[in-house]
């Protein structure tokens, strides 16, 4: 083992882990927020919506996110359009990963017997009303574990930024393996960095998931 | 008659201690009578994949020629540059030949054997033929350079350069973006080795390379440590090529020019 | 387009070797994991918190970073699995660790007083778990893991670093010998978008299946 590819290379790690911890909280906070409308409106009573939202569905999942970032940041410069790398990963990322998450929230909301939404409506509760206190609060435990184990697959995902000419931490990492032909220490290493910041979002959901647990 | 019995004789003892040696390197390859190269198969024209779907290039070709000089069969393993040092040095193959540059780190590296030069390259301003504001070296300080992510050039090009000259530089996976980003108007030039985009700029009138090549440098093949008397019966063989012309052959065939071998640069050191 | 056609039987081979090995890391990661869920959830703290740790690993760790330490760093303790080998192997410790969680959120979700109430009318662990617990759980896990599945064909593009000739792999090489970058990077995307479509209408299929009497109902 020959630790010092790892220490004198620590300023290329830390830009590196910088940017990934930027385009994935970025695109997570982005995604989430993005989903809950787009899941909300698969279940709408208005054709359209729905069509719209199945549709979004079902393009974002089905093309590989490398294909899109690869045509946002290498293509679109042949319509005019120039995307910072940055922006352009983080755009890329943040469409393909709504697409998943709305699904994960959509099975959330379908588990909640149909009966409740029911009994609002005719209590005469409002939607938003209903939504808030009293679905959500329920679905979160179905939604919360996959949405949550998506999360991580996001701040993984961020190491296909490194196609878009932005260096985070895999592209470094293989980078400086080519280059020093040290893999076992450079990958225990960027494996320790992702392991932390997944530590960060695991502790996250584990808080989340006990306010919404059913008490026994 | 005789001069040419006696040419032959001494060809024959020229051979001699290597024919002998021959037996030693095959008891250590990874698969009977099988050298197994590894190669990334995306990098043209040195290791790709052609029209037809088979793998072909200078690496090929020399591994090929050298196997068959050898007396055994080759079998090439295609993966990412990223893979193939590291993947040399665990075992993986018995030598990678996919344009290895001979740096000082490789030549002096325990992990692996680099062979003596097998071309003789450097670095070069690559840009496009439209663009008239870079038209030599002098030209490309304060301007955006592309680069491929972990490639050794980017430290020679700083060498060949002014201190402070080259700042802005963006990091590529590979030729395929940076020749994209380059007719995008993203970069204003790549920083890259200038046969290989030499050869690219022959099939694409869009992209030139200028001729001043900087920082002159070798490449090779590197053989697996654990088989000193193969990187030795493949070295004698490759410095036999260089002299009789079979290296320059396969160069202008895959390159379209030859190189100099007279005029290869001695050996760098850390 | 020339590229294409000439290379075309490449391009078959290769989305023939991606199908199969997703099949074969969904069946074996799919089967384990399940298992591993309920492990966790009734064997208590001594299994659950290894798994955790288990799972937090593999679902952390890019599966680049997972197959190149299969691919180079075994050999060094005398596990050569090769490169198809090791993708199957490196795909597969990190499928288990989201079944984990997949199965796990379906187990959670189940009503704790269900259990309660089975035992009072004195029902046993098996018929609970075959006639109560199992149809719940698969009710609700079932869209969640089609769902990964649909997007977990892509992931295995990243196969291509460990020498796996693969769909991305193959157009990556198809690319540096054509002028039409473009083209192909949406043929690879049609191939995945392809096979992935097949597992969202499974997806679909199966949520209509467990979902009839749920949902937000808004429709009726």
């Amino acid at each position: 083992m020959d630790w010092t590819v790892v220490t004198s290379n620590a300023p290329l790690f830390v830009s590196a882990t910088l940017n990934t911890v930027a385009i994935a909280a970025a695109t997570i906070v982005l995604s989430v927020v993005i989903a809950f409308p787009l899941a909300i409106m698969r279940d709408s009573r208005f054709g359209f919506l729905r069509w719209v939202s199945a549709g979004y569905s079902w393009t974002t999942r089905a093309m590989p996110t490398l294909s899109l970032l690869f045509l946002a940041y290498y293509g679109l410069p042949q319509f005019g359009i120039y995307l910072d790398p940055v922006v352009a990963a983080i755009t890329g990322l943040t469409v393909i990963a709504a697409g998943y998450n709305m699904e994960y929230i959509r099975v959330g909301l379908q588990a909640v017997p149909a009966g409740q939404y029911e009994a609002c409506r005719a209590l005469g509760i409002p939607l938003s009303i209903a939504l808030r206190r009293l679905i959500v609060p329920q679905a979160m435990r179905t939604i919360l574990p996959p949405l949550t184990s998506n999360l991580t697959l996001l701040l993984k995902g961020s190491a296909l930024a490194s196609l878009v000419a932005v260096t985070e931490l895999s592209g470094q990492a293989m980078a400086l393996i080519s280059y020093t032909y040290k893999p076992i220490e450079i990958l225990i290493a960027v494996a320790l960095i992702y392991l932390c910041l997944n530590g960060v979002l695991v502790g996250v959901q584990r808080l989340v998931e006990q306010r919404y647990r059913l008490q026994d | 008659m005789i001069k040419a019995i006696l040419a032959a004789g001494a060809a024959l003892a020229a051979l001699a201690p290597f024919s002998a040696g021959a037996q030693d390197f095959k008891a250590k390859l990874l698969k009977p009578d099988t050298i197994v190269v590894g190669t990334t198969g995306s990098a043209p024209p040195t290791s790709m994949i052609d029209a037809s779907g088979k793998l072909a290039g200078y690496d090929i070709a020399v591994m090929e020629k050298i196997a068959a000089d050898l007396g055994v069969k080759v079998e090439f393993v295609q993966l990412d540059w990223a893979g193939l040092l590291p993947g040399l040095a665990a075992g993986r193959f018995d030598v990678v030949a996919s344009g290895v540059t001979r740096s000082a780190e490789r030549i002096a590296s325990k992990d692996f054997i680099m062979l003596s030069p097998y071309i003789v390259n450097g670095v070069a301003v690559t840009k496009l033929t439209s663009n008239a504001k870079i038209a030599s070296w002098d030209d490309v300080c304060g301007k955006k350079m592309g680069v491929i992510r972990g490639s050794n050039e980017p430290k020679l090009i700083q060498q060949a350069v002014p201190a402070g000259c080259v700042t802005n530089v963006v990091e590529y996976p590979g030729w395929t973006e940076l020749a994209l980003d380059l007719k995008n108007g993203r970069i204003d030039w790549i920083g890259m080795d200038y046969l290989g985009p030499s050869y690219a700029a022959s099939k694409d009138r869009n992209i030139t390379v200028l001729p001043e090549v900087r920082m002159p440098k070798t490449q090779s093949i590197a053989v697996s440590a654990a088989d000193p008397d193969l990187a030795k019966a493949m070295d004698a063989l490759i410095a036999r090529y260089r002299e009789d012309g079979t290296l320059n052959a396969l160069v202008e065939k895959w390159f379209g020019q030859k190189v100099d071998f007279a005029k290869m640069p001695p050996d760098p050191k850390s | 387009m020339d590229v294409f056609i000439a290379q075309f039987p490449r391009f078959l081979d290769a989305t023939w070797l991606t199908i199969w090995m997703f099949v074969l890391v969904t069946t074996v990661s799919t089967l384990i994991g399940a298992t591993l869920a309920v492990l966790a959830e009734w064997a208590g703290k001594p299994v659950s918190l290894p798994l955790s740790v288990y799972s937090w690993v593999f679902r952390g760790l890019p599966e680049l970073i997972v197959l190149l330490g299969c691919y180079l760093a075994l050999p060094a303790i005398g596990l050569d699995l090769g490169s198809v080998g090791s993708a199957i192997l490196g795909f597969t410790l990190v499928g288990i660790a989201f079944q984990l969680e997949i199965f796990r959120a379906g187990l959670n979700a189940v009503d704790k007083r269900i259990l309660e109430a089975t035992r009072a009318l004195g029902m046993s662990w098996w018929l609970t778990m075959r006639r109560v617990v199992l149809p719940q759980v698969i009710r609700i896990a079932m869209p969640a893991w089609a769902t990964f599945l649909a997007g977990n064909v892509k992931i295995f593009a990243v196969a291509s670093a460990v020498a796996v000739t693969e769909v991305m792999a193959v157009t990556r090489q198809a690319i540096a010998v054509s002028d039409q970058p473009f083209f192909l990077i949406m043929v690879a995307a049609s191939i995945y978008a392809a096979i992935a479509s097949i597992l969202m209408v499974l997806e679909a299929v199966l949520s209509r299946r467990f979902s009839t009497r749920y949902g937000l109902g808004l429709r009726r």
